[in-house]
């Protein structure tokens, strides 16, 4: 219970004092990818990101978008998922995550049984735009059920 | 008609729109598996009635303790600085409602108040004390490969140095221009009219929608610290 209080608090006193440092620096950013397989010990599919963003938008959707885009405001906490995992790779909290959304957004009828994600990030180096795998989870048995509960 | 320069008509109009995009929020949630959909409809209704202005202090309190209970469900804020915008003005409505005082009514607000000008003018000092802000290589790398831009097509922006750098430029002078729009009324009107697009910008080009509600809610409380500072005396 007290160790609830404190993490509370821990959680609590940003918000209440921030320090507003919007865009700071433009670090390394995130990419999901995941991959499907029959079972844990085989040879898996090609990696693809998990919801890549369309090549466009248009005013319309735009304008949709500013009352309701729950797609894109998830994406952006997977992002925060991702950059949480690598500063702290014990991080099962933000691993779960996205594990866990990425078998919610599978179809219901896939054949695969065994979901793997990996954390690509790209950063601007002196010969350009570099990618480079920094986690890479184990197998996990795909929820059937759907994973409806938390 | 709600007088917004009068402390209960800044409460009163603080409390409509910090409403408005709870539900905004709280409506995005509404196809997440069930313990997190359950809390935002919980959520959703509180801020109902929350518009309604009924049990206002209440149903503040109630609010602020879903918020601590999202910010342990997701470990954090789930939307960042909107989460944290959240967070800081249902904690100052919370506050406002169980103060003894006006005065001490005055404080909470007025520190809402001044948390918004800082949240532009501290913005813009962390990007004026960086290189690659003022040379305009990091809105360049905002667009290049963040995870920001919405499609594919907004990174051909990164294709377009001078005009990112002039973008730069722009959003830092406005930034740290902000706090002197107090001074006076018609001023203030203005930069929160132009802050108003920056943030539509950034909705249409980022995604970040609930930016844009979540900040509106806040700028109540400024236009009645303006008139309670410079204009009643």
């Amino acid at each position: 219970m007290e160790q609830r209080i404190t993490n509370s608090v821990k959680l609590l006193l940003p918000a209440l004092m921030p320090s507003w440092r919007f865009f700071e620096s433009i670090g390394p950013a995130p990419r999901v990818e995941y991959a499907l397989s029959a079972n844990n010990s085989d040879a898996l599919a090609a990696w693809q990101e998990f919801r890549p963003r369309p090549q466009s938008i248009s005013c319309r959707q735009m304008l949709k978008r500013m009352v309701y885009n729950p797609q894109w405001n998830g994406h952006l906490y997977l992002t925060s998922c991702a950059e949480r995992l690598i500063q702290d790779p014990s991080d099962s909290h933000s691993a779960q995550e996205i594990s866990a959304r990425i078998q919610a957004a599978l179809p219901k009828n896939a054949e695969s049984k065994y979901l793997r994600f990996r954390l690509a990030f790209i950063s601007r180096e002196v010969t350009g735009l570099e990618t480079h795998i920094l986690f890479e989870s184990a197998p996990t048995r795909i929820d059937v059920s759907g994973g409806g509960d938390d | 008609m709600i007088d917004i320069t009068s402390l209960d008509g800044a409460l009163r109009l603080t409390e409509i729109l910090l409403a408005f995009a709870f539900m905004q929020q709280s409506a995005e949630h509404f196809t997440a598996p069930k313990g997190e959909r359950t809390m935002f409809m919980l959520r959703f209704i509180l801020s109902g009635v929350l518009l309604l202005g009924l049990y206002t202090p209440w149903v503040c309190l109630a609010l602020l303790g879903l918020s601590i209970v999202s910010l342990q469900r997701f470990n954090g804020p789930y939307n960042g600085g909107s989460d944290r915008m959240n967070i800081l003005i249902i904690s100052c409505l919370t506050l406002v409602h169980f103060m003894p005082s006006v005065r001490g009514q005055e404080y909470v607000l007025g520190y809402l108040a001044l948390q918004l000008i800082l949240s532009y003018f501290m913005a813009g000092k962390v990007k004026v004390m960086n290189s690659e802000w003022r040379s305009g290589r990091a809105l360049n790398d905002v667009f290049a490969f963040s995870a920001y831009p919405v499609s594919e097509g907004l990174r051909g922006f990164a294709n377009h140095p001078q005009m990112l750098r002039v973008m730069s430029w722009a959003v830092i002078v406005f930034e740290l221009a902000f706090p002197f729009s107090i001074l006076s009324q018609g001023v203030l009107v203005f930069a929160l009219c132009i802050a108003c697009l920056f943030h539509f910008a950034n909705a249409c080009l980022f995604g970040l929608n609930r930016f844009f509600w979540v900040w509106l809610a806040a700028y109540p409380s400024l236009i009645w610290l303006q008139a309670r500072l410079f204009t009643l005396g």
